[in-house]
């Protein structure tokens, strides 16, 4: 067979795999599951997953105010931030993310953005947290300044298939509302039964966690957040604690972590009150809210309508922590965590009591 | 770096267009850039310990040229002989201290890295200095820049094969290198693509299978036991002689020809054969350089079988320093042994019959080269015989292409109920009949004919393949 016939498979090899796979680029690129090059833009969008869509939704966001945190974060409506606090939102939740992730989120925001206000749910499981266990389910090509690893979005087959689903989507007419992205609030009981069931109780501890446990950890993932706010001094970080149901205490005081908790919380407050653009709020001792377990579907994650009342209270800067009142209120806090009667939640009393005030007889 | 990724599918080019332009002007500056290419393919495929790696094995090149320039110049035996101890010293200590320490002080003294591709390139480099030695390879003179393609050949440097040092050295010199016409070009992108649809969808699917079945191993029952078993047996091979294919189809399109590695193992109707078809380079290796030196089989049928044993334990132990390895050597050495003592016996037994056993024996051998442990493998093994005969769970296909499903279940709702069948079936199908049927990939390149329906087939799995390699790792938040 002459060279020329191999010449010819061969270059015809190369431009057929060379044309699909544009093709293929072109696809993604038209139809941008991820909103990364054109934003939700006109066709129905499709929310399918927080760290491939995040990015785009920093990149293409002309953002006012930046709503940043975990799934504790995810039921609040963009619609309502923006109610609040007048401007424009964008939410940028990562569930059981851990800071370099929200860092990378952060980062896409001000390379193209630059927002007035950024509100940070700061989980205590996120501060605490070892950085070293992150998985390797954030796409760091979509988060980076480098536009040639973009191939790895614009090739893949796993973008093809979102793609496809989000024109297919927008055939049937099942595609989602931008201001319920992420949500599930809907599709949980918020009720104490929920909550103590999804509550696996642990068996009291007879050892106590050293108070410095936490503390390397904590203090790296302050770092982050300490560089955020003194890179962008204009910028107001209102940095919340979400409230966890007193279960996460009872889980604490069981594990024999209270210790533990408290030290990086106080670790936290210290170095986050040093910064006059900062406004730190700690829910977690709002009585009202923790003890009330029908707010909860688990024993940390809280409805939908303690978002609303939550966004409210750090507009009118309820709840705030500053300088002179920190202490005390993670003491009073303290007081009140360990002194608590959890096993009232396993008892007949509280069962009758609940029936009697949810269902009053007439 | 790895071969399926979409930074080689730019790096290679990229070479290909450098190293050939300058071998047209100049067979020794295309010879230099292709070592450039080489030392930048290792150190940016091997990101950490990157620098200290090379310079481990540039030092080993470096043991290798000394004592091969002294192998070539000197004329005493006495001092050849030792020349070649202290070369093969140094090469086989660098390979114990970085990865035998921790095996053999039990943890406490471990590296805990080694230079990437150490284990080829610590067998290679002997076979050089024993090639050397006995004149069998005599070169002029050693070239440096020669060596270092010889010993960093980015196809070659992670996963071999082992080359021969007569098999690259002389093609250095032959006019082909660096001038490949549009036949090698063809065949280079035939091997390319074929491996990388080998490894990508084929291998890595079954690796699915296999990492699922290991994971809940007290939940297999006899059927998903076999799948598992049966799912690494073929991973394996897909896995590694898709590398070779790659391997073979980059250096053909440079110019070069690398041996055959793999000659259709699992068709082999005794263990003999199968390590006649398997890696077929280590074993020529570990044939010439440590069989024949322990005497071979000239020495009784008692010391043969010793000799046999040996081997293949050194074998188990070059794949992997654990003692599941060692077992999975020692295993082949003993069906080996077997083999031998049985001998016209079992050549009477009908053909399909020998492959039966030989493909159970392999098979099960393989339990022990993927187990964490000696335990786990024998509850395979045991959940295979005594597990009962329950149909496998769904878990067991989970993260099995899982967007390609997803879009059928979406475009065709009508195959939802089947797809899993389909999927089962297809891989495990397609993968028996690729790993039985067709011929040896590299030999197939030598009587390669272009044809439009293998060029359209290529196209379209490769481009599957290609945009496989990034997937959207799925992460599913279940904490509440």
């Amino acid at each position: 067979m002459s060279n020329r016939a191999y010449r010819r498979w061969a270059l015809g090899l190369l431009a057929g795999t060379a044309g699909l796979l544009l093709l293929c680029a072109a696809f993604v690129w038209a139809v941008d599951p991820c909103f990364y090059y054109h934003g939700i833009g006109k066709l129905g969008a499709v929310f399918f997953n927080e760290r491939y869509q995040d990015a785009g939704l920093a990149k293409n966001t002309d953002a006012d105010t930046v709503i940043v945190g975990t799934s504790l974060t995810a039921n609040y409506r963009v619609s309502h931030v923006e109610r609040v606090f007048g401007g424009t939102a964008v939410k940028l939740t990562i569930p059981d993310g851990y800071l370099s992730e929200f860092d990378a989120a952060l980062g896409v925001e001000w390379r193209y953005h630059d927002p007035s206000r950024v509100i940070f749910g700061l989980d205590t499981n996120i501060l605490i947290r070892d950085e070293s266990e992150k998985t390797g389910a954030m796409p760091d090509y979509l988060y980076n300044a480098n536009p040639l690893d973009d191939t790895k979005y614009l090739l893949n087959k796993d973008t093809i298939y979102y793609g496809v689903y989000r024109l297919m989507a927008n055939r049937w007419g099942t595609t989602q509302d931008p201001d319920e992205a992420y949500t599930w609030d809907g599709t949980v009981w918020w009720n104490h039964t929920t909550a103590l069931d999804n509550y696996d109780r642990p068996a009291p501890s007879a050892s106590q966690l050293p108070a410095d446990a936490y503390l390397g950890n904590v203090r790296s993932n302050l770092a982050v957040v300490e560089r955020w706010i003194t890179a962008h001094p204009d910028t107001e970080f209102d940095i919340f604690f979400p409230p966890y149901s007193i279960l996460y205490w009872d889980k604490q005081a069981r594990e024999g972590n209270l210790d533990a908790v408290f030290s990086a919380l106080d670790t936290a407050f210290d170095a986050l009150l040093r910064y006059d653009n900062v406004r730190l709020f700690y829910f977690p001792a709002d009585e009202g809210i923790v003890t009330n377990l029908d707010n909860y579907c688990d024993y940390i994650h809280h409805s939908g309508a303690v978002c609303d009342e939550l966004l409210r209270m750090i507009s009118a800067g309820e709840e705030r922590v500053t300088a002179e009142n920190a202490k005390k209120t993670l003491a009073d806090w303290r007081d009140f965590v360990v002194n608590y009667d959890y096993d009232k939640y396993w008892t007949d009393t509280f069962w009758w009591a609940w029936d009697y005030t949810s269902h009053p007889v007439r | 770096m790895s071969f399926q990724s979409l930074s080689f599918l730019a790096f290679f080019p990229i070479v290909l267009a450098a190293c050939l332009t300058a071998g047209r002007k100049s067979r020794r500056a295309g010879l230099v850039l292709l070592n450039l290419a080489s030392l930048t393919f290792y150190v940016w495929g091997f990101r950490a310990h990157a620098s200290a790696g090379l310079a481990v094995l540039l030092a080993g090149a470096a043991v290798s040229l000394l004592a091969g320039r002294l192998l070539l110049s000197e004329r005493s035996e006495r001092v050849r002989r030792r020349v070649l101890t202290a070369g093969v010293c140094w090469h086989a200590a660098v390979l114990l201290i970085f990865k035998y320490t921790g095996f053999f002080s039990g943890g406490a003294l471990s590296i805990g890295w080694a230079p990437l591709g150490l284990s080829f390139f610590t067998f290679q480099q002997i076979w050089f200095l024993k090639r050397l030695y006995t004149r069998e390879f005599c070169p002029d003179r050693l070239d440096p820049w020669e060596l270092c393609a010889y010993a960093f050949f980015f196809p070659t440097v992670a996963s071999g094969p082992i080359l021969k040092p007569e098999s690259f050295f002389p093609q250095l010199s032959d006019g082909r290198f660096l001038h490949p016409d549009w036949q090698d070009i063809a065949a280079g992108l035939y091997a390319i693509m074929a491996g990388t649809v080998k490894k990508v969808l084929v291998a890595d699917s079954f690796g699915t299978v296999v990492n699922n079945g290991w994971a809940r191993l007290a939940d297999l029952s006899a059927p998903a036991a076999w799948l598992v078993i049966l799912g690494y047996t073929l991973q394996l091979y897909f896995d590694f002689s898709g590398y070779c294919d790659i391997a073979a189809g980059l250096a053909r399109m440079l110019g070069l020809r690398l041996p055959v590695n793999f000659d259709s193992p699992y068709r082999s109707l005794s263990i003999g054969e199968f390590w006649k078809r398997w890696h077929i380079t280590l074993t020529d290796f570990l044939r010439e350089c440590l069989y024949f030196p322990l005497g071979g089989s000239r020495r009784g049928s008692v010391r043969t079988y010793c000799n046999i044993f040996i081997i293949f334990l050194i074998s188990g132990f070059w794949h992997g320093a654990g003692w599941t390895f060692l077992l999975w050597g020692g295993l082949h050495g003993l069906f080996q042994v077997i083999e031998r003592v049985w001998g016209k016996g079992r050549d009477r037994l009908p053909g399909i019959v020998r492959w039966a056993i030989t493909f159970a024996l392999v098979n099960a051998a393989w339990v022990f080269f993927r187990a964490p442990g000696i335990g786990e493998a024998f509850r395979l093994l045991g959940a295979a015989v005594a597990g009962g005969l329950a149909k496998p769970e769904k878990w067991l296909l989970s993260g099995l292409f899982t967007s390609e499903v997803s879009a059928v279940k979406m475009l065709l709702p009508v195959l939802a109920p089947w797809c899993n069948i389909l999927l089962l079936g297809g891989l495990y199908g397609a993968g028996l009949l690729a790993a039985l049927l067709p011929g040896n990939t590299i030999r197939r390149m030598d009587s390669f004919r272009p044809a439009f329906w293998r060029g359209a087939a290529l196209a379209v799995l490769f481009v599957w393949s290609v945009l496989s390699f990034t997937g959207i790792t799925s992460f599913i938040y279940s904490n509440f």
